[in-house]
């Protein structure tokens, strides 16, 4: 019988994924994990820093790309995102905000190269055209500067802008 | 979000976004100018094939600006450096008259200029460091010119000989000036120059044997109008620009793809070393080889002509206020402004074929000329009637649609400019 062995994950929530072994080898950590003890038919590995929904997103992505490797994205970042990317990861990063950073926080934790940079490329192009201002609004981040730090950052990195 | 994380997200910025990201907050500030981070930015535009494509772990400290420092003070203006023998003044800085499109392709440009050294200068004529403006402009009175510069790049082993060749031989005098046909410059390494020495035999100069030689690059700036010709990319590609263009294959910047940057770069280092740096005339600007397969060079010349494709709002609002009286020519407006099949002309049926070139010749009138012509090219001879009908009709619907849509018009009107035939590789 060659049917394909499983790997049971378990999120912070409980929240129990049986996920082909095969598919979420793509996470480093897990690779680690799954070698270190390899006896169990089903292994079950607590991922105990991310919720149920980011996981399963990392799952869906995995599932997806485990077959089709995801194509580098270059650096710098040319135009927008969307412009670099495939089909399938421009519908696959149709998600709110904040679960873009849980599954930036995921994809640092299980450590799959290619979902960080797709999601971390995702908020350079956020950035990308912002003010200062803006970002703290996209961000949530309250402004630490004095008036004359800010103008002292301004004057120390002038030159950075001259094109 | 961890700063780890974050240092990954700013490493798909270039170094412009730095003065941005800094504002944010204390966090953001240590982490846009960590060294990591910095390091990276620097292997990125010096070459990225060797250096890392990641940042490593990122260590925040401010206090170590090692890289950043390094990224200012060496590579942040248009400058190249003169040796202290040439000249006190260890800069020589370009004049630049257009911005670059974006900041990571002048970021290269900067960096690449800053490897590039003038160590020494020959002349046959004798003249010294800086140059006199008027030896390199296109019309001089005293016979052919000829110099050779000695250039050291970091990065290559041998040093890089320039040579200039101002060429008269074809010229013709007319109302006082001397015309002729534009310059030549020469690029070859050292060794690679001394084997080619027999070709610079006294006053003649048989560039022709050189192209056959295949031992240099030449590059052509034809002051007449014409497109510029150049000879050997492929040794200047082997040579020196695999030593030193970043490869990013996003900007499509592979060596071969500098070769236009290369022809654009090394006339602007000459004459702004020359005592009255000049800002380039529009001529000098307009004739690259290759131009449209290059999109730094396109959008860079985007930039310059900027403002021949941006129209009016007001034209077309022309077009939309324009009310006609008869069905026929508000059925015809409506099909040209949607774009969509038009009605059919019949010559024969006098009055609304009258009525319907009517409004043809009336909106054809709002199009400036020189629009036409990128638009819908030369016009063929001895239309018929009912091909001169739908052809007008078709250039006033494509039009509108431009007129509606900049970008597109951009990018035609540039196609229009630069689709000339080029000649690469083979000496006339």
């Amino acid at each position: 019988m060659s049917e394909t062995k499983q790997v049971e994950l378990t999120s912070k929530d409980k929240v129990s994924f049986k996920v082909d072994r095969d598919v979420i080898l793509m996470s480093g950590l897990v690779k680690d994990m799954l070698e270190e003890g390899d006896e169990d038919e089903t292994p079950i590995i607590p991922i105990p820093n991310v919720d149920s929904k980011p996981l399963q997103k990392v799952i869906e992505y995995c599932q997806y790309h485990h077959k089709e490797p995801a194509q580098e994205i270059e650096k710098p970042l040319k135009g927008k995102i969307e412009d670099v990317i495939c089909d399938w990861d421009k519908k696959f990063l149709e998600i709110d905000q904040s679960l873009l950073i849980e599954l930036i926080m995921a994809a640092n934790y299980l450590n799959i190269k290619d979902l960080l940079d797709l999601t971390c490329a995702k908020v350079a192009s956020m950035i990308k055209g912002k003010s200062p201002e803006q970002i703290r609004e996209m961000f949530g981040i309250e402004n630490d500067f004095t008036p004359e730090e800010e103008a002292k950052i301004r004057e120390e990195n002038k030159w950075c802008e001259e094109a | 979000m961890s700063q780890d994380v974050l240092c990954h997200a700013f490493s798909f910025l270039d170094y412009s976004y730095t003065t941005t990201l800094s504002l944010v907050c204390k966090e953001w500030y240590q982490i846009a100018n960590s060294n990591a981070l910095w390091e990276f930015y620097f292997h990125l535009l010096t070459n990225n094939k060797k250096g890392k494509t990641r940042v490593s772990s990122c260590s925040v400290s401010v206090d170590d600006l090692f890289w950043k420092n390094k990224i200012r003070d060496n590579f942040s203006q248009y400058a190249c450096r003169i040796s202290k023998k040439l000249s006190l003044e260890s800069k020589c800085y370009l004049n630049l008259k257009y911005k670059f499109p974006d900041n990571f392709s002048s970021q290269v440009v900067k960096m690449i200029l800053s490897r590039i050294l003038l160590e020494s200068l020959e002349s046959t004529d004798n003249f010294d460091f800086p140059f006199k403006t008027h030896k390199l402009s296109d019309d001089y009175e005293d016979g052919p010119l000829h110099f050779k510069m000695k250039f050291k790049i970091s990065g290559i082993d041998e040093p890089l000989i320039v040579r200039w060749f101002g060429i008269v031989q074809n010229g013709f005098f007319l109302f006082g000036y001397y015309y002729t046909n534009g310059y030549y410059i020469y690029f070859a390494t050292e060794s690679d120059d001394k084997l080619n020495a027999k070709y610079f035999a006294g006053s003649s100069v048989d560039l022709n044997g050189i192209a056959q030689q295949g031992r240099a690059f030449i590059y052509h700036f034809n002051s007449k109008n014409m497109p510029a010709d150049v000879w050997g990319r492929q040794y200047l590609c082997s040579t020196i620009l695999s030593h030193i263009v970043p490869t990013v294959k996003q900007y499509e910047l592979s060596p071969i793809e500098f070769v236009p940057y290369w022809c654009f770069l090394f006339p602007l280092i000459i004459h702004s070393m020359s005592d009255n740096a000049v800002t380039f005339s529009k001529e000098f600007v307009k004739h690259y080889p290759n131009i449209i397969s290059n999109r730094l060079m396109y959008h860079y010349m985007a930039n310059y002509y900027k403002n021949r494709y941006t129209f009016d709002k007001k034209i077309a609002l022309i077009f939309e206020n324009y009310r006609p009286n008869t069905e026929i020519q508000k059925k015809l407006c409506k099909c040209i402004i949607k774009n969509k099949k038009l009605p059919p002309f019949n010559p024969r049926k006098k009055q609304e074929s009258t009525l319907m070139q009517e409004t043809v010749t009336l909106l054809r009138e709002i199009i400036p000329s020189r629009t036409l012509k990128f638009i819908c090219g030369q016009a063929p001879l001895n239309l018929k009637p009912e091909e001169e009908f739908i052809r007008n009709a078709q250039t006033l619907a494509t039009f509108y649609k431009l007129l509606k849509n900049p970008e597109e018009m951009k990018e035609v009107f540039l196609n229009y400019k630069f689709k000339r035939p080029h000649q690469l590789e083979q000496f006339p």
